[in-house]
């Protein structure tokens, strides 16, 4: 059973198609990379996904049979690019935020990730490092027990040991009824995490395929990765 | 809506505390002077100076953080953890600008009930307006500014609602929707005038030597129109929003 | 007990990676950090510790469940089997497949079964025909 569906979707957005004819579908349990380069519309679909802007033309199919909108968004967990809080809340106040406006908000998970992503509970967010903070983003993100976890560059501007702490929070809420979706450019980091991988140029996907099977090839992902982009 | 209140009204809370301890104290500290069947002349009228002081204080202070809240929340709408919370679009603006704006209101409310009261108390006493020192009246002199006052902070929403999308710099942005703001009041001013036929009408300060009478259903209606006229705008600048963004 | 805290590096991403775990643990079993009846990590905690997808980390459990060197007991976890002789075939298995390599290696660099002795005497500790059977 297919965790959702997206067929036909087209969007302009910008001056550009971004999305232009994308067609593919998520099993449970997966962890699922969207690769391409910037500007071929990662972003685009994964806000369609999350709800946060409307196709032209096509749909997208949830579980349950939630429709797109204000109902999917609730069984959808998005990590945008950018989480602006205000500016008299610490980090505590914005978990209170996410319990209070998130009816799937798990207390344990939430403290899980505060804990594995070594986050400070009492300090102020405007005060906080750029790495804290898109580390907040993702403890909050991961907090939420979704079907979907979209999760759009979640490795960006992260030091090593900061890596190592995004993944594991990454494997440790990957479950079997759940699946996340991770777009990113940073192909080698994270090879090892996905089950599969999408590949996103000028909005259309251009391959998916099987991880393990890439490998059992002899190929790594990032290679696959440079055939079909570099043409190498 | 409680966690709402919670949640959106925290914004520079600090400077909305000064402002009502500032209002609160000043007029608290000249009561004694202005109550009891005869007071002083003079002390009523130091009284009303620094009523108004206080005033001048609240009307700058709480009407420019509503608008820098307003802007904003409408600067970067999806920026906002709401945003991605299954709760309609138009609820999560409202809930990130209402509580603040209402507190906002209040404050200034307050004190524009306090110095109209001193006034009207020194104005009656003075015989200078004898009949228009009822209670009722003062009650909707002071309800008929808040409306224009939150007539003004919805006009303001919807002008940047307007001016979402057709400008980068936000600078652009925030002078475009306070022109809108003045247009949006200007035609509403005459739009009002000509709905309501109770002759030529200003704000409800001149109600005391206008040809309205206080008391009279025209200027009740006046009243209640600033706030449908505000509810419908900001319905319109939430729907304006939702829609530029992409929802 | 099982160290293999090895946060990413260490595998061939040119290879199924399901694969190297379940060579690491054959190889664990001949260094003598895994023994017979050891407990092994669960396939969550192996997964955050090595950086790698669950799925592949049950994969990996799966192939040796079916090739008979682990089991699962309800509700306490995945154990390596007390049967000697299974583990004994995997000790053999991995360092036969080392020498093969070894070999091959060294037989395409063109040097014969002579050759090869002399080097690996040179290279050992302490060097000398300890075993007495090199001849040459």
């Amino acid at each position: 059973m297919d965790l959702l569906t997206v067929n036909g979707l087209y969007k302009r957005y910008a001056g550009k198609q971004a999305l232009d004819g994308v067609n593919m579908s998520l099993g449970s349990g997966q962890i699922i990379g969207l690769l391409g380069p910037n500007g071929s519309g990662k972003t685009t679909l994964m806000k369609v996904i999350a709800g946060l802007l409307s196709p032209d033309y096509g749909e997208v199919t949830y579980p349950n049979g939630v429709r797109r909108g204000v109902a999917s968004k609730g069984v959808v967990s998005f990590l945008p690019d950018e989480m602006r809080f205000p500016s008299w809340m610490k980090v505590s106040d914005a978990f209170g935020y996410f319990k209070a406006n998130f009816p799937d908000y798990d207390e344990q998970k939430a403290a899980g990730m505060i804990k594995l992503l070594e986050l400070v509970p009492d300090m102020s967010i405007k005060k906080t490092s750029k790495g804290m903070q898109e580390r907040l983003a993702l403890a909050l993100t991961f907090s939420r027990t979704a079907s979907l976890y979209l999760l759009d560059e979640p490795l960006g501007g992260i030091d090593p040991v900061g890596k190592m702490k995004v993944m594991q929070s990454i494997i440790t809420t990957h479950v079997e009824n759940s699946s996340i979706l991770i777009s990113t450019h940073l192909v080698r980091d994270v090879e090892s995490l996905l089950d599969s991988v999408l590949f996103l140029r000028d909005g259309k996907i251009v391959f998916s395929g099987d991880c393990e099977g890439i490998r059992g090839q002899g190929k790594t992902v990032e290679e696959s990765y440079l055939e079909v982009f570099a043409g190498v | 809506m409680f966690k709402q209140i919670y949640y959106g009204g925290r914004d520079r809370l600090f400077l909305r505390m000064i402002s009502l301890i500032t209002v609160v104290g000043v007029n608290l500290f000249f009561l004694p002077f202005t109550l009891g069947a005869n007071p002083n002349l003079g002390a009523l009228i130091t009284a009303l100076a620094f009523s108004g002081l206080a005033l001048s204080f609240a009307a700058i202070v709480n009407p420019v953080i509503s608008f820098m809240n307003i802007y904003d929340t409408f600067s970067a709408p999806k920026g906002y953890p709401g945003m991605l919370a299954p709760v309609a679009p138009q609820k999560v603006l409202l809930g990130k600008i209402l509580p603040a704006a209402i507190m906002d209101v209040a404050i200034v409310g307050l004190a524009i009930a306090c110095t109209t009261s001193i006034s009207f108390r020194l104005a009656g006493i003075t015989g200078l307006v004898g009949e228009y020192i009822a209670p009722q009246y003062m009650a909707l002199a002071v309800l008929g500014a808040l409306g224009g006052y939150t007539t003004l902070l919805c006009a303001f929403a919807f002008g940047m609602a307007l001016a979402k999308g057709a400008f980068f710099g936000s600078r652009l942005r925030g002078l475009t929707a306070f022109f809108t703001t003045l247009a949006v009041m200007w035609a509403l001013h005459w739009m009002n005038a000509i709905l309501l036929p109770f002759g030529s009408m200003h704000s409800i300060w001149l109600l005391f030597n206008l040809h309205i009478h206080p008391g009279s259903v025209g200027a009740v209606l006046y009243v209640l129109l600033f706030y449908v006229q505000a509810a419908i705008l900001f319905l319109a600048a939430t729907r304006l929003m939702e829609r530029k963004i992409n929802l | 007990m099982l160290h293999m805290k090895v946060w990413q590096t260490g595998f061939d991403p040119r290879q199924s990676i399901y694969e190297q775990i379940v060579q690491r643990f054959h190889r664990s079993l001949v260094s003598g950090e895994l023994s017979g009846a050891d407990r092994i990590p669960s396939i969550r905690d192996l997964a955050v510790s090595l950086g790698v997808n669950t799925n592949t980390i049950q994969r990996a459990y799966q192939e040796m469940e079916r090739s008979g060197l682990i089991y699962s007991k309800r509700g306490m976890g995945f154990f390596i089997v007390e049967e000697e002789q299974v583990i004994e075939k995997v000790k053999q298995e991995v360092v036969s497949q080392a020498v093969v390599r070894f070999l091959s290696e060294m037989r395409s660099l063109g040097f014969d079964d002579a050759k090869i002795f002399e080097e690996l005497k040179n290279h050992m500790k302490g060097g000398g025909d300890q075993d007495g059977s090199a001849n040459g």
